[in-house]
């Protein structure tokens, strides 16, 4: 598995080595003491699974949600549903009961709503009263059936009890949310759950809400961890374990990649990074592609062994030969995540930063510290490189492959490039996705709750309408009142959206009980005067704080409605309606200013940054990664031509994503990027060792079949190593990880095999000398090749 | 302290600041509980023990007869955001029964909304009334409402309402004197008889006119709940000291509730608490 390509001397790290060779302990020992400072901050680190967190805070969208949660509260739907046969019996209203004050005793809970004790607005004989649905916890018959029948009388019915009366709804509202550190709201959420899992049965309990969807992804994030890496690490024990079959050939490359994880995760935990849905693939990556230098190292020092060479003469022979290809391919990887730094998406901007910092540190350690400790241990005394037979097959296999490729070089291109036509058709039906719903298994108990919840009670999402009169007490003008009754109406008919309300509702409300409840009042009133005065009579009478539906002096108000869980794309039509309808009837001349807010604008708002990085990142990993080369080899044509596989698997990613219905969310967006900085070096070991070949007389079609069996052995087991630790990702609890781990498994199955038949191809159409650069008489001189 | 309850007002949006404003308006009595008690406070005397001062400070508010002034209520959230409206305040009490009249007289869109409670002595709930020149018509008000907010403002029935009458509820202890300002004051150490909203209460009091300047109220966890100053102290053509300020602010939720007196009358047309004034326009 050796990777002899010419390198210039510039980045013949030998220094590392020599320091290696000459204070090994020391090596070692700095190397474990760093690692045990990173490993400290473990215990430390914090999860995080907010949507709006993904969002630079300076955004318009997170801007606007933060101004309406400061001026009219908690901007979010949480919902506690209890779901039985019948609502109306006394023990499941009892239930009912508790479980809401329990919950109105959580810290950071600001206000509970459950349907015994809310308050409705009734027509009293000298004027109204305001008193809760039911005086106590209802007990008897008689008392069960008085509660039934005020509360399905009011307008609470399909918002605090559903309409078959089997459901109840407790809704919750926390303090400052805008503010709320992410811990605190995911806390209180785990203490809900902590107290539905106490009242469940025999009726279900039923939590949704965007604070429970993070903390839910969150515990799916260390239930991930807890199971992926240690399955990481054992499908890595049995691969290493049957290439080399020694303690120092399995313990050596695991050190490593375990290392560097610890090293990238330690750093994030002491910047207090929090782990995210997609910073949480970053262990796995590492584990998955770090392991790869150090099989390299030790493959070349077994080699060198075998060869006969007295260990000290092995070591130097391998780091001498070793450095500059692990270098080179590192450093493209690196590349490759370093481009994710100019996303739009914090999370995946923290990705690329600490993933790239990862595979520096698992580079650094295979060239100290398996070198170190390769000069303290005796040399093994046995080698076992014996030839699988199956490993013969694959390398008569590549080498056919390879004279087949020469011999039809002009029938594979264009069948590559077929290939691309077709997938980037595919790739224009790419849907783009934010909701974090979307990115659970379809089986999830958050996808099921969130359906049945929304199926009683309307959307899990809130999405308000801002209306600002400009001036103090505005808002109690009739004309603005019923301009927010039209645009209810016109909320409540938009598939989706319901539940529209407003303060013109307390308004109409108000006048009908003030006008003995005789339906036909229940309207707003002609005159400011008069909704004034009802609206004094309210508060006096006890009326509870209108704080959520109207600014303090009355020039602004909300209009709020509840959206369903959707796909980005039909979230995106949906806004899109309101939008149109509030430019149409709002004009931002006119007096009144309407602006669509809510968590569902973040959404997004996040979507089309999904698709600006993917853009930008893609681009920068391929220019970058093509510059690098370019240099390295001295070559642009050499530049050029190793990164055409890398055009043809981004294509066959993008168009099997487009055609299976896969979107480009948080995580699928990173898959262009991360293959283009790990499937670069295919490329890169194909061109070189054709180079050599070239070099060394051979005729193209000769040159290319060698490449193939020897270059492409390597490519191979490299990819398949990939592809088994990237594929288990696609054990993932989270839907949109496990497609990210089969659709990384992909682009390196494609990379790696359109390296061994584009490349040959554009190989053998061109000159033989063509790519004969500036590094290959660089190498000639320095004497590198082997 | 007690449980919280809210209207539903919106089913997406959880209404969300409970703030049960009961309330009656005869908590401005506090207003003129504090002007009439400072006015009849002519001559400091030294009185050692805690409960004389409090006995003191109460025997002002039985010289509460009558009265009226204008005032304006200010209230602020949180943010700092105010909202205004200017009231005239009316009250008699004649022993048998309190009254009190307030109308309104700003903003524009409340002018004329008159509210008049009437409250017998050692009788039960006080009766209210709420006229609103727009619907035409009075409206009665639930008396059952009395603990809470007045107005949506921090004042309360209990820490007010009730005039002066903490030595009825609460035993003093004399701390040492201190300052309050430039104010030299006598400083007391409230505890009440019976469980409450508060564990105690600190109360500073002006020596020379035996004017309670600052309050500290602590809930029953031991917090500062509520805190209440009097300041723009004014002496009037008798040579008087009345305050003409009041500002009440809840430690806790971050509000603020400012009465400051603009005018003080003393003749009250016992005309004023009927219905049928309340119905005049």
């Amino acid at each position: 598995m050796a990777l002899p390509y010419p390198v210039p001397e510039v980045i013949h790290l030998s220094t590392l080595s020599r320091l290696a060779f000459s204070h090994p302990k020391l090596v070692i020992a700095a190397l474990l003491a760093i690692t045990v400072v990173f490993a400290l901050f473990l215990p430390k680190m914090e999860f995080d699974a907010d949507l709006e967190r993904m969002v630079p805070a300076d955004d318009p969208a997170i801007k606007d949600i933060r101004d309406a949660t400061a001026e009219f509260g908690y901007q979010d739907v949480f919902l506690v549903v209890l779901r039985g046969e019948d609502v109306f019996t006394a023990n499941t209203l009892a239930k009912i009961y508790s479980l809401a004050e329990e919950i109105r005793e959580i810290q950071g809970v600001e206000a509970v709503l459950d349907p015994i004790t809310v308050d409705l607005i009734r027509s009293s004989e000298l004027g109204i009263e305001i008193v809760p649905a039911a005086p106590g916890l209802p007990q008897t018959d008689d008392e069960i059936d008085e509660f039934r029948r005020s509360i399905t009388d009011s307008q609470y019915l399909g918002k605090l009890i559903s309409e078959d009366g089997r459901a109840a709804a407790i809704m919750v509202t926390m303090e400052n949310a805008g503010e709320l550190a992410n811990a605190r709201s995911s806390q209180i959420a785990r203490d809900v759950e902590g107290l539905a899992q106490k009242y469940r049965g025999p009726e279900e309990i039923l939590i949704v809400g965007n604070a429970y969807i993070s903390y839910y992804a969150e515990q799916t994030i260390k239930e991930d961890m807890s199971f992926l890496i240690p399955l990481v690490i054992a499908v890595l024990l049995a691969i290493l374990y049957w290439s080399f079959r020694t303690t120092v050939g399995v313990a050596l490359p695991l050190l490593t990649v375990v290392t560097s994880v610890i090293w990238a995760v330690g750093l994030m935990s002491m910047l207090r990074i929090p782990l995210t849905i997609v910073t949480m693939v970053t262990p796995v990556i590492l584990l998955a592609i770090g392991s790869a230098y150090g099989m390299h190292i030790l493959n070349k020092y077994t080699e060198a062994l075998a060869a006969g060479n007295e260990k000290g003469a092995a070591l130097e022979e391998t780091m001498g030969q070793m450095n500059a290809p692990v270098a080179m391919t590192s450093l493209t990887t690196v590349a490759g995540f370093a481009s994710l730094v100019s996303s739009f998406v914090t999370p995946i901007r923290q990705f690329g930063v600490f993933t790239a910092f990862g595979v520096l540190a698992a580079m650094i350690f295979s060239m100290l510290f398996i070198p170190a400790v390769l000069v303290l241990r005796p040399a093994p005394s046995q080698f076992t490189r014996r030839e699988a037979r199956p490993t013969k097959r694959i390398v008569d296999a590549l080498s056919a492959l390879g004279g087949f490729v020469a011999a039809h070089a002009r029938g594979v291109t264009i069948a590559s490039i077929i290939i691309v036509v077709v997938c980037v058709v595919g790739a224009l039906n790419l849907s783009l996705e934010s909701n974090m719903m979307n990115y659970f298994e379809k089986g999830s108990p958050i996808i099921r709750g969130t359906n049945i919840v929304e199926d009683q009670f309307g959307g899990s999402m809130q999405v308000s309408l801002v209306f600002d009169t400009g001036e103090p007490d505005g808002v109690k003008e009739p004309a603005v009142l019923n301009r927010m009754l039209e645009t209810q109406d016109f909320l409540n008919s938009v598939p989706g959206v319901s539940r529209a309300t407003s303060i013109a509702d307390v308004v109409r409300e108000l006048n009908r009980a003030l006008n003995m409840g005789e339906n036909e009042y229940y309207t707003i009133p002609e005159t400011r005067q008069a909704v004034a005065q009802e609206l004094l009579l309210f508060t006096l009478q006890g009326g509870s704080s209108v704080d959520s539906l109207v600014s303090y002096n009355f020039d602004k108000a909300i209009v709020s409605a509840r959206i369903e869980s959707m796909s980005s794309e039909q979230l995106r039509r949906t806004i899109r309606r309101l939008d149109d309808y509030v430019r149409a009837n709002y004009p931002s001349d006119g007096d009144l200013q309407v602006k669509v807010v809510g968590i569902p604008n973040v959404m997004l708002v996040l979507a089309d940054r999904f698709r600006d990085s993917q853009i930008y990142s893609l681009a920068i990993s391929i220019v970058t990664c093509g510059i690098i080369v370019s240099i390295l080899m001295g070559s642009f044509l050499a530049g050029v031509i190793s990164i055409l596989p890398l055009i043809l698997t981004v294509a066959v990613n993008f168009g099997v994503m487009g055609y299976s219905g896969v979107p480009l969310d948080a995580v699928t967006t990173m898959i262009a990027s991360i293959a283009v900085g790990i499937g670069i070096d295919y490329s890169i070991h194909y061109i070189s060792r054709y180079r050599l070949e070239i070099e060394a007389g051979k005729d193209p079609s000769e040159a290319i079949a060698t490449t193939s069996s020897t270059a492409g052995r390597g490519i191979f087991f490299n990819a398949l190593t990939l592809i088994v630790g990237f594929a288990i990702l696609a054990f993932s609890h989270f839907r949109a990880v496990d497609v990210f781990g089969y659709l990384i498994a992909l682009t390196m199955l494609t990379s790696s095999l359109s390296s061994l038949t584009i490349v040959p191809a554009i190989l053998r159409l061109l000159r033989p000398t063509a790519l004969m650069g500036r590094t290959y008489r660089l190498s000639e001189k320095g004497g590198l090749s082997k | 302290m007690k449980t919280t309850k809210t209207v539903l007002l919106t089913p997406g949006l959880p209404a969300p600041i409970l703030r049960p404003l009961l309330m009656t308006l005869t908590r401005l009595s506090l207003t003129l509980a504090l002007l009439l008690m400072a006015s009849g406070t002519t001559f400091a005397q030294d009185l050692p023990s805690g409960d004389d001062i409090l006995a003191q400070l109460k025997g002002q508010t039985a010289l509460i007869g009558s009265g009226s002034a204008v005032v304006n209520l200010i209230t602020e959230n949180k943010k700092g955001d105010q909202r205004a409206s200017k009231l005239m305040v009316f009250r008699s009490d004649d022993g048998v029964a309190e009254k009190q009249l307030v109308e309104y007289m700003d903003p524009a869109d409340v002018r004329g909304t008159k509210f008049l409670s009437i409250s017998e002595r050692g009788g039960g709930e006080p009766e209210m009334w709420l006229y609103l020149p727009a619907l035409g018509r009075e409206r009665r008000i639930a008396g059952h409402m009395t603990k809470g907010n007045f107005m949506g403002t921090d004042f309360t029935y209990e820490e007010i309402g009730g005039g002066w009458a903490y030595s009825d509820e609460y035993d003093a202890v004399r701390l040492d004197d201190e300052a309050h300002e430039e104010y030299a004051c006598y400083v007391l150490d409230l505890t009440p008889r019976t469980e409450g909203d508060y564990s105690r209460l600190k109360m500073w009091v002006w020596r020379d006119e035996m004017i309670p300047l600052k309050i500290q109220f602590y809930d029953t966890s031991g917090q500062l709940s509520k805190q209440l100053l009097i300041t723009d102290l004014r002496r009037n053509e008798d040579g008087e000291c009345i305050p003409h300020r009041i500002v009440m602010s809840n430690e806790l939720a971050g509000t603020k509730s400012i009465i400051e007196i603009l005018e003080i009358r003393n003749q009250v047309d016992d005309d004023f608490f009927t219905l049928r004034y309340l119905r005049a326009k």
